[in-house]
């Protein structure tokens, strides 16, 4: 007599072969398993890029447990750095109206040369301290947690982490003709672990970080309730 | 104004520009420790890049603070 077909059969199946294909994948290919968002993402490899989905650019990080894997590092949208680019390309081309000034025509050449130097070297203080401050605060999502690591001036850094299994809510948060027309926002987390509120702060598309964000505490639950808990 | 007091106004200046100086070559110093503090927070393809950056920043403000000390 011929089987009938059973669903719940082929469910367990269909389970099996996803976590035997799971065990044979890096995390970053394992990701587009479970997440539409990541399907669709072509892994990055610009370390500037202020979206970088399954990053091939980030090494590791500070305090990376074993096995723990990047899936999306955000920074803020370039365009919030539009008032920083302008006062270095202000400061850059100031020297050219010192001569206006009668104090400085009065100086010798070497006072001249000595105050145009120290402007420029002040312009590019100035302009490696935003970079800098752009470039490392950044907020990272990977196969285990979300963290958000913060340097607020040069000797200040704040660094914090949730479980991915503490998220209890996310927001996504575009207000204004700027963000909505570069289609960045503010993404906020509430969790249950000792910090409760996590804002990443004018991230590009933060509808995208969203649903990935949901996507992986699906992806958590279903681990939790098969027992692959890590 | 007597040739005294032009004398001792642009030595004041001078120690006011070498003063300066020496505490832009504090600030650089403290941006390349920065850098690597960073560098620990984050491990990027960059990251060697970021270094030599800072190390030329460091080195501009040292020419910078020899230029003050010798030319004026």
């Amino acid at each position: 007599m011929p089987d009938i077909f059973d669903a719940s059969k082929d469910k367990v199946y269909k389970d099996k072969v996803r976590d035997f294909v799971k065990k044979r994948l890096s995390p970053l290919e394992a990701v587009d398993h479970y997440s539409e968002v990541m399907r669709r993402e072509e892994s990055s490899r610009n370390p500037f890029d202020s979206y970088a989905p399954k990053p091939l650019m980030v090494y590791s990080f500070d305090s990376q447990l074993d096995d723990e894997c990047v899936l999306l590092l955000l920074r803020k949208h370039p365009i919030t750095q539009v008032g920083k680019v302008l006062i270095s390309i202000a400061l850059l081309i100031m020297p050219m109206f010192f001569s206006y000034v009668d104090f400085y025509g009065a100086l010798a050449w070497n006072f001249q040369t000595a105050i145009k130097l120290f402007w420029y070297l002040i312009t590019a203080g100035y302009a490696l301290e935003s970079f800098l401050t752009w470039f490392y605060n950044v907020y990272i999502v990977t196969d285990e947690r979300i963290i958000d690591i913060d340097f607020l001036s040069l000797i200040y850094r704040n660094f914090s982490a949730a479980k991915l299994d503490k998220i209890e809510d996310i927001t996504a948060v575009n207000s204004g003709v700027i963000q909505s027309l570069f289609d960045f926002g503010t993404v906020q987390i509430q969790t249950a672990a000792e910090r409760t509120e996590f804002e990443f702060e004018d991230v590009p598309y933060p509808t995208k970080v969203t649903q990935f964000l949901n996507e992986m505490l699906v992806e958590e639950e279903r681990e939790k309730l098969e027992g692959r808990v890590k | 104004m007597p040739a005294d007091l032009t004398e001792l106004f642009f030595s004041f200046l001078k120690l006011l520009f070498v003063v300066a100086g020496v505490l832009y070559l504090v600030f650089s110093a403290v941006v390349i420790k920065q850098i690597y503090s960073m560098q620990k927070s984050l491990v990027t393809s960059f990251s060697k890049h970021l270094r030599i950056i800072g190390f030329v920043h460091f080195g501009l403000a040292i020419l910078v603070l020899l230029f003050f000390v010798v030319s004026l």
